[in-house]
């Protein structure tokens, strides 16, 4: 091609360095990927090498998938056959072709922009996903177009490699003298199903359009989308705002005609330069007022870098469910709760698309004794909740799960032994070891050492022993230790929730090992 | 003729008085939130030191307690409990660690209970400050150690404005720092002063000296107070108890 040093990548293969893949100058001059690195240095010293990166070849291809979704929003990444150098994807453009001129003009276009990219691409369109593949890599470059119908006779003179075999099978066609898929076709059916297997049967039929194989897209397609092309590149935020505002408003509208509220919007632009960015934002409950989803996605815009100008937006409501407009009856009847729901919806949207989902929570009761399994957060707002605690309960301290079962996610009252609360108001995510001082095995320290400071024991209540669950399997339950709990007050009045692992003879010679589980107020 | 105007007399002194009161009262803001609605405290001459007799609703109140000691955590969820009954709470903190169980024998049903984690600082002066513009909700309460002076401004605005009471957990040090917070009250942990029970079974009801050391359109005060059965009681200072000699039969001595 041009006066280039010939360059090629490489990776590790079964601790041997091989090429990965080869540039045009170096394969003029045979090298070949899958050669030993030594030798191709060998054979071209002037050779140019650089390690091969699958991660950002990946990442690329990814790229190049979202930029084809200008053609088309169902295009999927090819992953049969990742290990070997480039990619592959799938573009069905049923019933996109004439937005540009026919299936020629779509081809050239694609090419030619890959092209301009500096990429490097085969592309062919065919009825089926199989005779695009095969005519993609093995047909004539002039005949990349397989008219409809006429898949049979156009993969026919090719080679087998073009049905998307495995190497041993191939091997072995190619052995046997059946070198172009048309030998394959005078062939009885069950003879090829007992020598290769139904792979071969499979692919034959797929490659011809007779059994579908449907390619799904990259992403799931989305239901409503709202987009707009700019004719001139948009550089400021200004610019940006206002179109987003646009986007957000028109898919509402498309939503409230289909009785629809979104869960999750996923706004992608498009650079000049054919680069992506995209924001995703989630909420608790359907929505499709506008000014709620613009508010949300407005936190995330400041990220967004225009670069040399955004020519296309694409929004699209990734996730939606039905939702109805509401009887006004509700509110008049007073649904309480459900009210007030709905007036923190937006609130515990804001915060959970700033922190995360698993921020903003809820604490919901789990039935089980041991402290740190009575309680699991649940993302706020969730079903799961129910309205408030039952004033009453059979919770039973001790072993035992509660007997007629609070409403699950309800915390019950427990009795207590006294006036003191018996459980604390803050349990470390894990018990903390401590250095104690205990006079007897089996009685509460009189000092201990937490976190580098020194507390002496004035009051103390318990001893409150929980055992491990023995119903549960003994892989969820690692040697759990019985746990006696005791509630102990210092000497400026801290109270603190500690508990000795194990009874005193039962891990003999070693003393029983002594943890800070929580803090009272 | 002008007619002269007796300037000196003890009626228009009393007037001019009032009239700069709530002129004062005005330009601070303490007018707005001092009559409006209260979290009742039953705590003793409250009434005397803090405008309304009780906790400002739709303000920012700064607690201020040692945080390995968990003693203003708990005086803020009986707070929180209280206002709960009305609507949810919002707690905003650095680390997972309330304990359903725990908040509710302190009288915080979980279930109105919203808890957010955010480790930042500036994280969480965000989200209380979302909390706090939030129609939905009742209070919010947000553990900050550092806060400047503009900071506690906007929060205190915030929570005048859309009515949602504002509470932030911040370590003793804090109280040296100036904020803008309508009140600012410190929380200690009483030692050795619960109600008894024999020793081994029952520790007694959580005790605490609480001390206002600033309130606006108030004066100072501190209590000590206990919080038990839903409700809370004055706790007598022992100094004081031990003062007072009775006469009591000497104990028995007991079987071996």
């Amino acid at each position: 091609m041009t006066a280039h040093r010939p360059l090629v990548t490489f990776e590790s293969q079964n601790s041997a360095l091989r090429l990965a893949a080869v540039c045009p100058n170096a394969r003029d001059a045979g090298l070949a990927p899958g050669m030993m690195l030594a030798d191709a240095r060998a054979m071209l010293p002037t050779l140019q090498v650089r390690a091969a990166e699958p991660e950002a070849d990946r990442r690329l291809l990814g790229e190049i998938a979202a930029w084809c979704e200008r053609y088309t929003p169902y295009v999927a990444i090819d992953r049969s056959h990742e290990h070997k150098p480039g990619g592959a994807l799938w573009l069905d453009v049923t019933g996109c072709a004439h937005l540009l001129g026919g299936e020629a003009a779509l081809l050239a276009d694609l090419l030619e922009r890959l092209g301009r990219q500096g990429l490097h691409a085969e592309a062919a369109i065919a009825d089926h996903p199989g005779a695009a593949w095969a005519v993609a890599r093995h047909g004539e470059p002039e005949r990349r177009i397989v008219p409809p119908g006429g898949a049979e006779a156009a993969i026919a003179p090719l080679p087998v490699a073009a049905l998307r075999l495995d190497p041993e099978n191939a091997r072995m066609l190619e052995r046997l003298g059946l070198y172009r898929i048309e030998q394959l076709h005078p062939l009885p059916r069950p003879a090829l199903a007992a020598r290769f297997g139904d792979h071969l049967l499979t692919r034959l039929d797929q490659a011809q359009g007779r059994i579908d194989e449907p390619i799904s897209p990259r992403e799931p397609r989305a239901a409503h989308r709202a987009a707009l092309s700019l004719a001139e590149p948009l550089g400021r935020l200004e610019g940006i705002d206002a179109l987003t505002r646009r986007l957000v408003r028109d898919l509402c509208a498309g939503l409230e005609i289909a009785s629809a509220g979104a869960r999750r919007l996923v706004l992608t632009f498009i650079r000049v330069d054919n680069s992506t960015a995209s924001i995703e934002v989630g909420t608790s409950r359907a929505c499709r007022e506008p000014k709620r989803l613009f508010r949300l996605i407005a936190e995330k815009l400041e990220k967004i870098d225009p670069g040399f100008g955004i020519e296309r937006a694409i929004l699209d409501a990734v996730v939606v469910e039905p939702l109805l407009p509401e009887p006004i009856a509700w509110r008049a009847m007073g649904a309480g709760d459900l009210d007030q729901a709905r007036d923190l919806a937006p609130l515990v949207d804001r915060l959970s698309n700033r922190l995360g989902r698993e921020a903003v929570v809820q604490l919901a009761a789990q039935e089980s004794h041991i402290p740190e399994r009575a309680q699991r957060p649940v993302p706020a707002l969730s079903r799961h909740i129910p309205e408030s605690s039952p004033a009453l309960s059979r919770h039973v301290p001790g072993n035992a799960p509660a007997l007629n079962g609070a409403i699950s996610g309800a915390f019950s009252p427990r009795p207590g032994y006294g006036s003191a609360p018996t459980r604390p108001l803050r349990l470390l995510a894990r018990p903390e070891l401590i250095e104690t001082m205990a006079p007897l095995p089996d009685a509460p320290p009189l000092l201990f050492r937490w976190r580098s400071a020194l507390h002496k024991v004035a009051r103390v209540a318990g001893p409150e022993r929980l055992s491990p669950e023995w119903w549960r399997a003994p892989d969820v339950d690692p040697g759990m230790a019985t746990r006696d709990y005791f509630a102990v007050e210092d000497m400026d009045g801290g109270r603190f929730w500690l508990f000795r692992e194990g009874l005193y003879l039962a891990c003999a010679p070693r003393l029983p090992r002594w943890y800070l589980h929580g803090l009272f107020a | 003729m002008l007619r002269h105007i007796d300037l000196q007399g003890p009626a228009d002194q009393r007037r001019r008085l009032e009239r700069l009161r709530a002129r004062l009262a005005r330009l601070d803001g303490s007018e707005r939130t001092g009559t409006g609605p209260i979290l009742a405290l039953p705590f003793a001459g409250i009434e005397r030191i803090l405008p309304g007799g009780g906790l400002a609703r739709g303000a920012l109140h700064e607690l201020c307690g040692a945080p390995e000691h968990a003693a203003a955590a708990g005086f803020a969820a009986v707070l929180l409990g209280r206002l709960a009954a009305d609507g949810h709470v919002v707690w905003i903190g650095p680390r997972d660690e309330l304990y359903g169980p725990g908040l509710l024998e302190l009288g915080l049903d979980p279930a109105r209970l919203i808890v957010v984690r955010a480790r930042g600082r500036d994280a969480r002066l965000w989200a209380l400050e979302e909390a706090l513009r939030s129609p939905g909700l009742v209070a919010a309460l947000a553990e900050v150690d550092r806060l400047t002076l503009t900071q506690s401004r906007r929060l205190q605005l915030a929570a005048e404005t859309k009515g949602v009471t504002g509470f932030l957990l911040r370590p003793p040090a804090a109280g040296q720092v100036p904020s803008a917070a309508f009140t600012r009250w410190r929380i200690e942990a009483l030692a050795g002063a619960g109600e008894g029970g024999h020793a081994r079974r029952d520790l007694g009801p959580p005790c605490w000296r609480v001390e206002l050391f600033r309130c606006r359109g108030g004066r100072p005060g501190s209590w000590r107070v206990a919080w038990h059965a839903g409700g809370w009681h004055e706790v007598a200072d022992p100094v004081a108890l031990a003062a007072e000699p009775v006469d009591r039969p000497a104990a028995r001595a007991r079987p071996a």
